[in-house]
């Protein structure tokens, strides 16, 4: 690398990295300035409901990870852009990073499940039965599991693609955070029939709230998610089994009225919408999810025969978020530039790879069944259905595991009700924490997952709520064998594929801000190891076609995405050989896939 | 001056050392409970709150305050009747508090559905640090009165009482 380097004449240099210097400074100023004001701005529902509980902690954290992003985004992209244009660019860079972060977090603050959860408890009109839990709005409070119907809509497309999206649907297992609610096929078929949408009908929700009433499935949904069999229809069932069996004749156990108002309170209908196809070298499908929550009246009741179920006509749907979902599968039966590894664990077949002498499935049933994967992905980034579960010993075990899909170095935040002197109940952000092993509850309920604590310290009885991290960006100003580098790089947890804590992969930029502005490209892996809020940190990169180096480090964990820390290492190869010193700071993006 | 300074202080540790020692509260220090059923006529299932520094107190004062509330009422809910009448609580105050205070005679007629384990909507942290828990408590209401019955504590259940 240094032999790239261009010597400039004294004057020039003394400008050239002053220069920089002040324009990196200028970077994060406005990037802090940025921040801020995207944290403030952002933030604002969120964190004015955590204001006015009494939430001071997650209140700053959401506004530090705000404002250091932003610095962090900031610099990082004004660096890239600056290698181009050095001045604009990093303005423009900072700029942008701060809207992408803002437009993040706006998004996530869209999906915020206060205000839902609230209504699907106290909108219910003349519901008398209480769900058991004193405020649903609560972050800590009980995690009811919800149930959830997948219906496919489609514009302009044949019967074909029905056909594999339905089975797609209907195969797809019911291992994760939901229920899945069993209504016949010939039902879903039907209903995916009278579902008259198209990508405007996607976009207004009453329209698209219309178009599912219309359509008849509520009927099949209320009666699969209440399983609404009447005593009549239970007693007799009991008595013929009686007399076939000689089985016990104890009464079976009809579900509480607490347990319907759950069960069908949880319910939500999941519109896949298939908007177009497009099919050159891989096969392309572009849809759109559109969430919609029942919010269901006790009150009113259809009897019919043995059947009853709560009036539909009486339900009230919400569509609480959408998105669109693109899913992609090419005829060689490589699904991993789209699906990564993920897929594979997800549905237990889709490797990728097909057996020696089995036909491979054709592409469309492939981006079906990606469809479906996705769908399922995008619904576990939304709060309605983040894993809540309460930790049951002073351990930091909790009742959460393979069943709802925790995976290592999962991030979960934990939060503790409280009760103000009025005796209002409301949420406390304790800390943040990393699952470091988890829990078979699908061999036995009681085996717990336990975390790791990152950020404070948990105790029985408080609540852990899924907080899921996917690519850590970093910014790495180095110091290395007599020049200032910047770099910019992206961590990748290996952990949930190898069950290895903190094992990441890396890919990265650098810069050199002096002498002409070598560029060179990085790739590494690296291990870190928790001492509480302090992570060491372990690794190795290659800077392609330049040296190796080995690197160790401390990170602080600023808050439950931010972290900044320290380098040191010592690079080995053709050119810039010696050690190296330099700063980091990281921020962990949401997970996307 | 140096003298009484001494002297005060003396009195001081003297006042506070002979003072009687501070005991656990023996009764229950919640009195928040709600019937919830009565179980094949022999037992009550209760959902008491209790208030303790930590959960495990605070469990153990829900299954203290369950017992109280089957044996002199105050539950919320219509199912439940207290074993004690108004007459038979004012004479046997003494009784509830030796009972309270012999562990092991108490938690043999209380026990809870689901010990040891949170559920996220029923505990809570209140203002003062002090933990609030609900449980599930199912008191032994048959055994419980015929051992009232035996003492004398009350009479004995019959028709028309």
């Amino acid at each position: 690398m240094k032999a790239d380097f261009v010597e400039s004449a004294p004057y020039k240099w003394a400008i050239n990295t002053c220069g920089r210097y002040l324009l990196l400074l200028a970077v994060l100023v406005f990037g802090v300035c940025r921040g801020y004001s995207t944290g403030t701005v952002v933030y604002s529902p969120t964190g004015k409901s955590m204001q006015m509980l009494g939430s001071p902690a997650t209140e700053e954290g959401s506004k530090v990870s705000s404002i250091l992003a932003g610095a962090v985004a900031g610099a990082g992209l004004g660096a890239a852009a600056g290698t181009v244009f050095p001045v604009i660019g990093t303005a423009v860079g900072a700029g942008v990073g701060t809207v992408i972060f803002g437009t993040i977090s706006a998004f996530k603050s869209y999906a915020s499940p206060d205000s839902s959860r609230a209504n699907a408890s106290s909108g219910v009109r003349g519901a008398s039965i209480s769900t058991g839990s004193p405020n649903p709005k609560l972050e800590s409070g009980k995690f009811d599991r919800r149930s959830i119907t997948i219906i496919p809509a489609f514009y302009n497309n044949g019967n074909q693609e029905r056909t594999t999206l339905l089975q797609a649907i209907s195969n797809t297992p019911a291992e994760a955070r939901y229920d899945i609610n069993v209504i016949s096929p010939s039902a879903l078929e039907q209903a995916s029939k009278a579902l008259s949408v198209n990508p405007s009908t996607m976009k207004n929700d009453s329209l698209l709230i219309a178009s599912i009433r219309s359509s008849g499935v509520m009927r099949e949904i209320m009666i699969s998610a209440g399983n609404g069999d009447s005593i009549a229809a239970r007693l007799s069932r009991q008595r013929r089994k009686k007399d076939v069996s000689g089985a016990s004749d104890q009464k079976i156990s009809n579900p509480s009225a607490d347990q319907y108002f759950t069960m069908l309170n949880g319910t939500y209908i999941v519109v896949v919408s298939l908007d177009s196809i497009k099919t050159s070298n891989a096969t392309e499908f572009y849809g759109t999810a559109a969430v919609v929550r029942f919010t269901v009246n006790l009150d009113n009741w259809v009897n019919e025969g043995d059947i009853s179920y709560p009036n539909p006509k009486d339900v009230v749907l919400t569509v609480i978020d959408k998105k669109n979902i693109k899913a992609t599968a090419t005829s060689s039966s490589d699904l991993a530039a789209n699906s990564t590894t993920s897929l594979s664990n997800a549905t237990g077949g889709l490797t990728g790879k097909q057996p020696i002498g089995k036909p491979e499935e054709p592409v469309n049933v492939k981006a079906s069944k990606y469809l479906v994967k996705k769908t399922f992905d995008y619904l576990s980034s939304l709060d309605d259905f983040k894993i809540r579960a309460v930790f049951q010993n002073d351990d930091n075990g909790f009742q959460a595991g393979l069943r709802e899909g925790v995976y290592m170095d999962m991030g979960f935040k934990v939060y503790e009700t409280m009760l103000d002197p009025q005796g209002k109940p409301y949420s406390q952000y304790i800390g943040f924490g990393l699952v470091n092993s988890i829990g078979d509850n699908a061999a036995d309920y009681d085996n717990l997952s336990s975390v790791y604590p990152k950020i404070g310290s948990f105790g029985q009885g408080m609540t852990a709520v899924a907080h899921e991290q996917g690519i850590e960006i970093g910014v790495t100003p180095t110091y290395c064998d007599g020049y200032y580098l910047v770099g910019l790089e992206a961590n990748f947890n290996l952990a949930k594929y190898t069950n290895v804590r903190q094992l990441f992969v890396s890919a990265g930029y650098i810069y050199a801000l002096e002498a002409g502005g070598a560029e060179v490209l990085s790739i590494g892996v690296n291990k870190r190891f928790d001492l509480g809020r302090l992570s060491l940190y372990t690794g190795a990169d290659y800077w392609v076609k330049t040296n190796i180096g080995l690197n160790v480090g401390i990170d602080y964990l600023m808050s439950p995405d931010l972290s900044a820390g320290v380098r040191a290492g010592y690079r080995l190869g053709i050119i810039s050989n010696g050690p190296t010193f330099g700063l980091r700071v990281g921020y962990a993006l949401p997970r996307l896939f | 001056m140096k003298t009484a300074r001494w002297l005060l202080a003396i009195c001081l540790i003297s006042a506070v050392g002979c003072s009687p020692t501070i005991q656990k509260s023996i009764l229950p220090v919640s009195k928040e409970v709600t019937c919830i059923e009565g179980i094949a006529g022999k037992d009550t299932k209760y959902l008491a709150w209790g208030i303790g520094p930590d959960n495990a107190t605070a469990e153990e004062d829900a299954l203290k305050a369950s017992l109280y509330a089957a044996l002199v009422g105050g539950a919320a809910g219509e199912n439940c009747v207290a074993l004690l009448n108004a007459n038979e609580r004012e004479t046997n105050k003494e009784y509830l508090n030796s009972l309270f205070s012999d562990e092991s005679t108490w938690r043999s007629y209380v026990r809870a559905t689901n010990p040891g384990k949170m559920d996220a909507d029923k505990r809570m942290k209140m203002y003062d640090g002090r933990i609030k828990l609900g449980v599930e408590v199912v008191v032994a209401t048959k055994e419980l009165r015929e051992m009232l019955e035996a003492k004398a504590i009350i009479k004995k259940f019959q028709y028309g009482r």
